[in-house]
């Protein structure tokens, strides 16, 4: 037996008022409070469909595209970027309708990208790209360089660099030149502890007033962003702040019981079905259960620990690794 | 911009000079091949060369030796074929690649002797022997060979054919085949198939630019490649071409010309293909025919008339035809114009089209 089941009445998104008040709490640089907008998103490629309306990310927020794997995240961000043929209404970036700002190289002057698998010329050196940029941008920031240690690798071949240091490379070409739009897909992705803890403090801080927007698939890039859009069956489940999803979907507390007595274990599972506080609530085999819930699932819990004699029992507040464990796994409202 | 171009320009040929693959195809394979060409064909119209042994034996005349003189001079212009002398004293068998003369001990003919199904070459050599002999046997009996047979030069004003020179112009366009077509498409190929060209995409560079870098950085590829391989024909192989000269200057034009259709041609090839393999195989289909039926290095002088009047509008085999014209047989471009013209039209289109079909992206 493996069910789980999430109790709300929340709708999907956020409601108008909210958004609205989210609206007016972004700072803003221009008239235009999107970074990046469409009315529609339509791709379709063999039996993949993928249909957004309404999509925006917001200027000066940090916003992670989040989802199971071929939910479609990579493709939205293409399909905007013009890498992937699809059906687009009223797209924009920075405010300039989205074909005539990937033609003109003025306006490709404010956006940065980092996409995986991105592979140079081997026979290439690092020296090499790094100048390119220099003379693309004319601007090269030291705290990014050296919060990625790029000088370390200037003298290098390209061929010779590992995956880590074909992100970080990848990293500073997408952000040493303060772009005013930078789109990342899955910047951690190859990083070994310390990077990941530099590039995230940078994003965090010293890249604070920069719209980014990220794929991601890793807890520590999700605690860089403020906002969160969630891809899923063919298209966005949510979109708003990373807060609200989370209690949303996973609450402020999660327990896990584990009991012998199949029976006792129903009953109890039956028992948190009926409380208000439950969220989400599972049977990840016959004798656990896990639940997600609001602030009154302590009481709850507290309730039933007083009557049972578990085998193993955690409680605890709720993480954004929950929430992210539950949207990559394209969870939904039940 | 024009930084910009200048690095990106850089960089490819930073890259070009450290692989030793592009480095091998550029410079050190055309070479290669206009060695084996010569080995096996010889330069200036001859066949090849041939072993001619003489059969020592023990009372040889003066008759035989003025013969014998004879016979090694009608092989010293080596037309039409070439030969390496020696004496022998044994009776071993033939080689495939020899004739054997054995002069009479009394008052026999002079015995010829060869494999009569044999290399052309060999056939070609006995025949020479055979009228050296006979006009040294009528020189013995007072007969002057001119009063019976007079040959008179009816001048053209046509080059003999000459495989060097053939082989190396041939060859020539082969490099710049290789480079325009092959290296250009593949190097774009790849950057596509491993996204780096998504990336290039984001930069604000434009798409003429980005292309122009690879295009300029090919024809100072390209100029290297035929410089090299032009010395050594000349001074390594001692092939009749004159480099330091105005036929020459005016054959440059027409090599960097011929060189930017190929490339045209390579990123047009280019312009769309999703992966290395499929842009390998596109390549493959114009490189190959082009290798036969391109008068590069197979000459096609018994082809058909009518295979002749097609082979005649494809680009490639316009191009190696004005550069004979004009390197080899020092004809003024101006009198060129229409082939001229037709080869800056094909680059026209070439890169109209690839200017137009190209995207950065693979789908």
């Amino acid at each position: 037996m493996n069910s789980q089941i999430l109790l709300t009445g929340e709708k999907h998104g956020l409601s108008e008022p909210a958004l609205h008040r989210e609206m007016q709490l972004a700072p803003t640089r221009t008239d235009e409070p999107y970074a990046m907008a469409a009315k529609l998103i339509r791709v379709s490629a063999g039996d993949f469909r993928f249909e957004v309306r309404d999509l925006h990310f917001q200027r000066g927020r940090h916003t992670a595209i989040i989802g199971p794997n071929g939910a479609g995240k990579t493709t939205l961000i293409e399909a905007l970027l013009g890498f992937r043929q699809a059906h687009l209404e009223e797209a924009q970036i920075l405010g300039v309708a989205a074909a005539r700002f990937l033609q003109s190289t003025r306006h490709r002057k404010r956006l940065g990208v980092q996409l995986q698998r991105v592979e140079y010329e081997d026979s290439s050196n690092v020296r090499e790209i790094l100048d390119l940029h220099q003379a693309l941008y004319g601007k090269q920031d030291s705290q990014v360089a050296q919060a990625l240690d790029i000088e370390t690798l200037r003298k290098l071949p390209y061929r010779a660099l590992s995956r880590g240091q074909k992100q970080r490379l990848d990293l500073f070409v997408a952000l040493a030149h303060h772009p005013e739009l930078v789109v990342l897909d899955e910047p951690f992705t190859g990083l070994d502890r310390a990077y990941i803890e530099r590039v995230a403090h940078l994003l965090r801080y010293d890249l604070a007033d920069l719209t980014i927007i990220m794929i991601c698939h890793s807890v520590e890039e999700l605690d860089t962003a403020s906002d969160v859009v969630w891809v899923c069956k063919g298209g966005v489940e949510y979109r708003g702040d990373k807060e609200s999803l989370k209690n949303r979907l996973v609450g402020a507390f999660h327990a896990y019981l584990q009991l012998d007595d199949s029976d006792h274990l129903k009953a109890i599972y039956h028992q948190l079905e009926r409380e208000s506080a439950t969220l989400r609530l599972s049977m990840p085999s016959n004798n656990e259960i896990s639940v997600y819930g609001t602030q009154e699932l302590d009481q709850s819990i507290r309730r039933l620990i007083g009557n049972v004699a578990f085998q193993h029992f955690e409680f605890g507040p709720t993480h954004y690794r929950d929430m992210l464990h539950l949207c990559a796994q394209g969870e939904q409202d039940a | 911009m024009l930084s910009v171009l200048a690095i990106l320009t850089r960089n490819e040929l930073l890259g070009f000079f450290r692989s030793k693959s592009a480095l091998f195809w550029a410079l050190a394979f055309p070479i290669l091949l206009l060695t084996v060409m010569l080995m096996a064909f010889g330069h200036r119209g001859s066949l090849g060369t041939v072993n001619v042994e003489f059969l020592e034996s023990g009372a040889q005349t003066s008759s035989d030796t003025s013969c014998k003189l004879a016979i090694q001079q009608a092989f010293a212009g080596g037309d039409p074929v070439k030969a390496d002398f020696s004496t022998v004293s044994n009776t071993a068998a033939i080689a495939a690649d020899t004739v054997r003369i054995v002069f009479p001990a009394g008052e026999g003919p002079l015995q010829v002797r060869y494999d009569f199904n044999g290399q052309l070459a060999v056939r070609a050599a006995a025949r020479v022997i055979e009228i050296a002999a006979v006009r040294c046997a009528a020189a013995e009996r007072g007969i002057v060979s001119t009063d019976l047979v007079h040959f008179e030069d009816t001048a053209s004003g046509a080059k003999p054919f000459d495989y060097g020179q053939f082989f190396t112009t041939g060859i020539l366009v082969i490099c710049l085949m290789s480079l325009g077509i092959m290296s250009t498409a593949l190097s774009i190929a790849s950057l596509r198939e491993h996204n780096a060209l998504k990336i290039y995409a984001c930069f604000p560079v434009p798409k003429l630019v980005f292309l122009a870098s690879i295009l300029l950085s090919r024809v100072v590829m390209m100029l290297i490649s035929v410089g090299s391989l032009l010395l050594v024909a000349r001074y390594g192989y001692g092939i009749d071409i004159s480099l330091w000269s105005v036929q020459t200057l005016r054959a440059l034009p027409v090599i960097v010309l011929g060189g930017v259709m190929l490339l045209c041609l390579g990123t047009l090839l280019a312009s769309r293909t999703a992966s290395i393999k499929e842009t390998e195989l596109l390549c493959h289909l114009i490189h190959y025919p082009a290798l036969f039926f391109g008068n590069l290095t197979i000459p096609l002088n018994d082809a058909p008339a009518w295979i002749k009047s097609i082979l005649s509008v494809i680009p490639i085999n316009q191009f190696v035809s004005v550069l004979r014209q004009v390197m080899l047989d020092g004809a003024p471009l101006p009198s060129l114009w229409l082939p001229l013209l037709a080869l800056a039209g094909w680059t026209a289109l070439f890169l109209t089209a690839a200017t137009f079909m190209f995207r950065w992206h693979k789908s």
